[in-house]
């Protein structure tokens, strides 16, 4: 029985998180398989973001058996550093390393956890930015670069380290209009390549498009899971019908 | 209301400024003038001019062990920090005894410990020594925090970022926090070193002959007691008036890059 082996990426029992009396997530259960794209939605403190800080150990569980590529995140305990490297993830707030040029942002980890060469290191940064298509910014600074732009270098960031499982958090909810296209797009070419994907967003659009599953949240818990299509048309669950109202028609 | 960009101010606003600013140093000057002129002293310039090997050499004091304190300071500084920040509680809790007993009493106490209960019992009778360490330790204190403040003024998603990709602990720190803390606190740094070279006219009382201590000869034994301290005072200024000029021009560059 190897890490690698297994159609199971996630693995998630009787899962709790306490922020002192405050639940943000209450007796989840949850499987993830390889190659699937999973969509969370719901309300703002719905448990979303916890979800998925939860699978890489950002968050760690108060309660419940978390199963991540293999490695059993046992509360308390450290998290292996093997998880982080293989699990990515992608911030709201893209969360680019200002100090350092658009290809270096791509090249640091690969160098310090991977043990490439400098040379190696920025090769591959190099060819990572061209399939996000910003090979000609690779020696910007972050500063110099748009939302849609640094969003992009994120995931370019996250995918040099060859992650079987890659964690969105609202990726596009921070974007002008205009810049969300392009990082979605990115996104779904991800999806495309047959990458396993958790992605908590607002944008049904993409949900319905790419995602083989989508789970609705409220209140720490999930409240419906199902095919994208399927729950958004004909929502199972009064709550989900709310949400959808209010994500959907805003100004009604 | 004036609109002005920060540094496009105009020639004829920057002119007149600069007439008033020329204007007030003038009126401060003559009252300075009117007081001396109605006191009863004789000057005698000539007698502190004989004196002026010795206050170079004072200054030249001054500066070194202000120099040696500060690294002293800073490597003390650098280790106080990583206590602080520490994840094992009692290491923490040495970094804030080390702050908090340091920070909580005057540096005068801390040298007439150092010097009077301290050094005799461990066989130093050297007073520059006790000098330096004494003020490095002080100085280590307050490095402490400027580096602690420092770090933890970087955003909390700059580290998750790194650890979310794989980044150790250490790492994280190393590459990630550090070179964006480093920017930061050099302003304060700097500033730091100011009060450092004006705190070493205390070692004056532990008989360190540094700049006070020459000033304060020259004065008990000459009794010109105005041509004395008025050069020592516009000694430690030369010093620190060029620093804190330089401190203030980081500050102003590092906001111009954190744009």
């Amino acid at each position: 029985m190897s890490a690698r082996g297994g159609e199971t990426a996630v693995r998630m029992q009787g899962v709790w998180r306490r922020f002192g009396d405050v639940v943000a997530v209450r007796d989840l259960d949850l499987e993830l398989r390889f190659g699937e794209r999973l969509v969370v939605i719901g309300p703002s403190g719905s448990g979303k973001s916890t979800l998925i800080r939860l699978i890489n150990g950002l968050e760690r569980a108060s309660a419940g058996r978390i199963e991540v590529l293999g490695h059993v995140l046992e509360p308390g305990r450290a998290v292996p550093p093997v998880l982080r490297a293989e699990c990515g993830m992608v911030f709201q707030q893209f969360h680019l390393f200002p100090h350092l040029r658009v290809i270096d942002n791509v090249a640091l980890a690969p160098r310090r956890v991977r043990g490439l060469s400098r040379a190696e290191a920025r090769a591959q940064a190099l060819a990572l930015l061209e399939r996000v298509g910003l090979a000609d910014r690779a020696h910007a600074w972050p500063a110099q670069l748009s939302g849609g732009q640094k969003q992009r270098v994120a995931i370019a960031r996250a995918l040099a380290m060859r992650p079987r499982v890659l964690l969105f958090d609202e990726p596009t909810s921070a974007l002008d209009p205009e810049m969300v296209g392009e990082v979605l797009d990115v996104m779904r070419d991800l999806a495309t390549g047959g990458m396993t994907m958790v992605v908590v967003t607002h944008e049904m659009g993409f949900a319905r498009a790419v995602a083989d599953r989508a789970i609705f949240m409220d209140e720490g818990r999930i409240v419906c899971a199902g095919r994208p299509a399927e729950l958004f048309d004909d929502p199972p669950e009064p709550r989900l019908r709310a949400f959808l109202a209010r994500v959907l028609h805003p100004f009604v | 209301m004036v609109e002005l960009e920060g540094d496009r101010i105009p020639w004829a606003v920057r002119a007149r400024r600069l007439a008033v600013r020329a204007a007030l140093l003038g009126l401060l000057a003559a009252l300075v003038a009117l007081a001396l002129a109605r006191m009863e002293y004789r000057w005698d310039w000539a007698r502190a001019w004989s004196y002026r090997e010795r206050f170079a050499i004072g200054l030249w004091t001054t500066l070194w062990l202000s120099a040696g304190s500060m690294l002293v300071g800073l490597t003390l500084g650098v280790g106080g920090c990583l206590l602080r920040l520490s994840r094992f509680d009692p290491l923490r809790f040495l970094g804030l005894l080390y702050v908090e007993l340091v920070r909580g009493t005057p540096l005068l106490v801390q040298l007439l410990i150092a010097y009077y209960c301290v050094a005799p019992q461990i066989g130093i009778d050297r007073p520059p020594l006790v000098g330096m360490a004494t003020l490095g330790l002080f100085a280590g204190a307050y490095v402490t925090e400027i580096l602690r403040a420092g770090i933890e003024s970087v955003e909390r998603g700059q580290s998750e970022a790194a650890l979310a990709l794989g980044l150790s602990r250490w790492q994280t720190l190393r590459f990630v926090i550090a070179p964006q803390a480093l920017r930061r606190v050099i302003p304060p740094l700097a500033g730091q070193f100011v009060s450092l070279v004006k705190d070493s006219s205390l070692l004056s009382i532990i008989a360190v002959a540094e700049l006070t201590k020459v000033a304060e000869l020259f004065a008990a034994s000459s009794l010109k007691v105005f041509e004395a301290y008025l050069p020592l005072a516009a000694l430690y200024l030369a010093i620190t008036f060029p620093l804190s000029r330089l401190s203030a021009w980081l500050e102003r560059r590092g906001a111009e890059q954190r744009r």
